[in-house]
Order: C-alpha cells, then structure tokens, then sequence
C-alpha cells in the first residue's frame, strides 16, 4: 500500500465520517438540540440553539475543506482539536450524564460509550498524521511521512 | 496558523448557525420524554405533579410540586423564579396530562426546556 493511498484513505474516512455526522445532526437537529438542552451548558436558549445549529455546520463545513483545500494544514489541526473537544464532552456526557445518548455522529447510528471512544481517539490520530504529513511534506521531500510517527 | 484555525472557526458556520437560529428555531416536539434517573441527574430544575391533590398526597417524587393545571403550574413557577429553568412534568402512568401540561407551559413560557416523564409516577 502506498503512503498517498494511505492518505487518501484517512482523508476519505475523515470526509465521510464529518459530512454523514453532521448531516444526521442536521436532520435530525431537534433531538440533537434536545441533548444539549439536557446536558444543560447553558441557560440561555438561544446559544443552545446557535450550538445545535453550528456543530453540524462545522463539520460538514471541515469536510468540504479537506475535500477541496486538502493541503491546508490548519484544516488537520481544526479537526484534530474538534476530536480534542468531542472526547471531552464524551467524558463529561459519561460523568455529569451516564443516562445521556451522546449522538456524537448523529442520531441515526447508536454507537455505545467504548465505540465512540474508539472512533474518536481514530478521528485525532487520523488527523494529526495527516498534519504532521503534511508539514514533513512542506519542509523536506526526502523523508518518509511516516518515518515520524 | 491560529489565525487561520478561528477564521475557519467563526466564518462559514457561525454564521449559518446564528441565521439558522433566527430564521428556523428549533421546535421541541411534545413526543420528547425525559425519564426520572436523567432528571435526578440535573442541577436546575423543577419537577411538577399534574395529578390530583389527594393522588399527591400518596406520595410523589421527592421535591416535586403540585400543579394540576396550567394555572397553578404557572403560579408554582413564578413564584419558585424557575421560568428559565427546565421544567419537568409528570402524572400517573399512562396519562396524557402531562403531556398537555408540559406543551402547555412550553407555550406560555416560550422556553423549550419543558419535558414530561412518559412513565409517570411509580410509587416502589
């Protein structure tokens, strides 16, 4: 197996992984919003609802980025401090609200606490191989992306 | 690249978000439920018993408040100050009122954060 196809790989799970969850978001928004609503990060109902909103956008918005500007940088780190900010939001969910669903990727697909888990330890390290490729890339062409890992 | 990281942050989808919310709130249907374990677990709320007085006085769920009607659901919230905070509402299992009392506080208070327990009270 290559590196590029490698990348490729990782940059399509990444794609997908944001556009499917985001848009589940977006469908179902009502359920979504009714969890943050429940997790109770705020009181004030608007920013609950600028929350539900802007989570999804955000994804799918990342998804686009690495789709159609895949050597920006900044993108991979984006996605590696969204995958930051989602794990510590799981462990919270788990803590304050161990009777809470977490929807981290939509409401369609129930993944237990260990799957989510998984799926977003694989997000961060996806995406900070991808970043650090990419800065190897930048500064030499002679060594191997993964050499660095 | 910090710079880069907020722009992408708070341009594009911020800005949906905000006119999203403006322009399509999010409407709580009345099908949302809450059970009793998840309300035992949150901070700010108040619980009220939409079954009679006598049923009431049987027992209820601790710190819960009587209100049978939106009238004295209301009266109960202003003067607890709990307009802004989530609103739990239960009756007996298999009832509708609280279903009806909990769109109905949703209505008056213009909050989504109203919620009914689906299987009522259960006195162990």
């Amino acid at each position: 197996m290559s590196e590029s196809f490698a990348m490729k790989l990782i940059r399509l799970f990444l794609i997908l992984i944001f556009l499917i969850s985001g848009l589940m978001k977006l469908i179902n928004i009502e359920e979504f919003y009714v969890l943050l609503c429940k997790v109770n990060i705020t009181d004030i109902d608007f920013l609950n609802q600028v929350l539900s909103y802007y989570i999804p956008f955000l994804e799918i918005y990342l998804s686009v980025m690495i789709t159609f500007r895949k050597k920006k940088q900044s993108n991979y780190l984006l996605i590696a401090l969204v995958a930051t900010v989602f794990l510590l939001f799981h462990l919270y969910l788990k803590q304050a609200h161990p009777n809470l669903a977490c929807n981290c990727f939509g409401t369609k697909f129930k993944f237990n606490f260990i799957s989510s888990m998984i799926i977003n330890f694989f997000i961060l390290g996806s995406a900070y191989y991808l970043y650090q490729t990419k800065i190897l890339n930048k500064s030499t062409s002679t060594k191997s992306p993964e050499s660095k890992l | 690249m910090l710079k880069e990281i907020i722009y992408t942050c708070v341009s594009l989808p911020l800005v949906l978000a905000i006119c999203c919310s403006f322009l399509f709130p999010v409407e709580l249907s009345q099908d949302d439920t809450i059970n009793f374990q998840q309300v035992s677990k949150l901070n700010d709320y108040l619980l009220l018993d939409a079954r009679s007085q006598i049923e009431f006085n049987k027992g209820h769920y601790p710190m819960a408040k009587h209100a049978e009607n939106i009238d004295q659901a209301l009266e109960v919230i202003f003067t607890l100050k709990k307009e802004r905070s989530m609103i739990v509402v239960y009756c007996s299992p298999n009832c509708n009122s609280s279903k009806s009392l909990a769109k109905e506080i949703k209505d008056a208070l213009e909050h989504n954060k109203v919620y009914y327990i689906a299987e009522g009270f259960i006195n162990e």
